[in-house]
């Protein structure tokens, strides 16, 4: 199997995940793909370097996560012009609390950015806690901390308040 | 709240976004616009890096009173252009003077380290002891 071909299966096995990570992580759907776009194009400039990683998918998800705290170290994201107003705001929506995603989402939002990568790199990407440790670049024990403090802050966020009897 | 729990409600919060194929030729076209770029800026680094060791030893072998014979040192394979002073072809501190298109590169085993896609692409010139380079939309310069 030749380079291309390898990169190209990756490609196209993990970019659906890669994307509604980033989604996850509160950017839009447009955002997202473009986030991981740039993202793998990284990664594919040194493929042999991803090869030789010792965990394929941590080395990309560190990848990811660096190119996710650039855009939004250098972009303002708070506002959106569009030519045209929307009747509701682009995010999920503040007032209807009846649906699962929305509720879930706006559960992440009160996350501190630090707390909800470790929710959304253990719960949704399935990385372990020695994988986040190197993706994030800090120790297994700060890993731990962040996951902990996040699971306490949803145990008590409102939004899944509904949702957390019925599971 | 559990950890199954918590999975559950990412994945079906995921799901809801609608994810089409991935933009692979896209991402192919990118990673080699990129490699290609780092190729050329490594290049023009080391061709000035050569040109300017070259140089400086060059001046240096021309305050060299003391040996008057001292045998010019191998130099790269540069084309003088047209319409542009000749330079003499023994070594003086004025024979870099003018622009140059670089051909090829000696490196220590005699052969040439210039990649074949970067030959003729760097200009260089010497004006005043001081060196500019261009190559694309890299440019290079020294002392």
């Amino acid at each position: 199997m030749n380079k291309d071909d390898d990169s190209s299966e990756y490609v196209v096995a993990r970019w659906p995940r890669l994307v509604r990570s980033v989604v996850l992580l509160g950017r839009t759907h447009a955002e997202a793909e473009d986030l991981v776009q740039t993202a793998l194009e990284r990664c594919l400039v040194k493929w042999r370097k991803v090869q030789q990683a010792d965990d394929r998918d941590a080395y990309v998800h560190r990848v990811l996560i660096n190119t996710f705290t650039s855009s939004r170290r250098r972009h303002w994201t708070g506002e959106h012009p569009t030519p045209v107003l929307p009747d509701h705001s682009s995010g999920p929506n503040q007032t209807a609390g009846v649906d699962d995603a929305d509720a879930v989402l706006r559960a992440l939002d009160q996350l501190t950015s630090d707390q909800r990568t470790a929710v959304v790199l253990r719960y949704y990407a399935q990385l372990s806690e020695h994988q986040m440790a190197a993706v994030l670049g800090v120790a297994v024990g700060t890993v731990k901390s962040r996951l902990s403090r996040a699971l306490k802050n949803l145990a008590e966020d409102p939004h899944l308040a509904d949702l957390r009897g019925t599971r | 709240m559990t950890d199954p729990n918590l999975t559950e409600l990412l994945e079906r919060a995921g799901e809801r976004t609608p994810v089409w194929p991935p933009p692979i030729q896209h991402i192919v076209a990118g990673a080699r616009r990129t490699r290609r770029r780092r190729a050329l800026m490594l290049t023009a680094a080391t061709a000035a890096a050569i040109v300017a060791t070259v140089g400086g030893t060059i001046v240096l072998s021309a305050f060299d009173s003391s040996s008057p014979d001292h045998p010019a040192p191998a130099a790269s394979s540069l084309s003088h252009e047209p319409g542009t002073p000749t330079p003499p072809v023994t070594s003086t501190s004025t024979d870099l003077e003018g622009t140059w298109t670089v051909r090829a590169l000696v490196g220590a085993n005699g052969q040439s380290v210039l990649p074949d896609s970067a030959r003729g692409k760097l200009q260089l010139s010497f004006a005043n002891g001081k060196m500019t380079g261009t190559m694309g939309c890299n440019e290079v310069f020294g002392t």
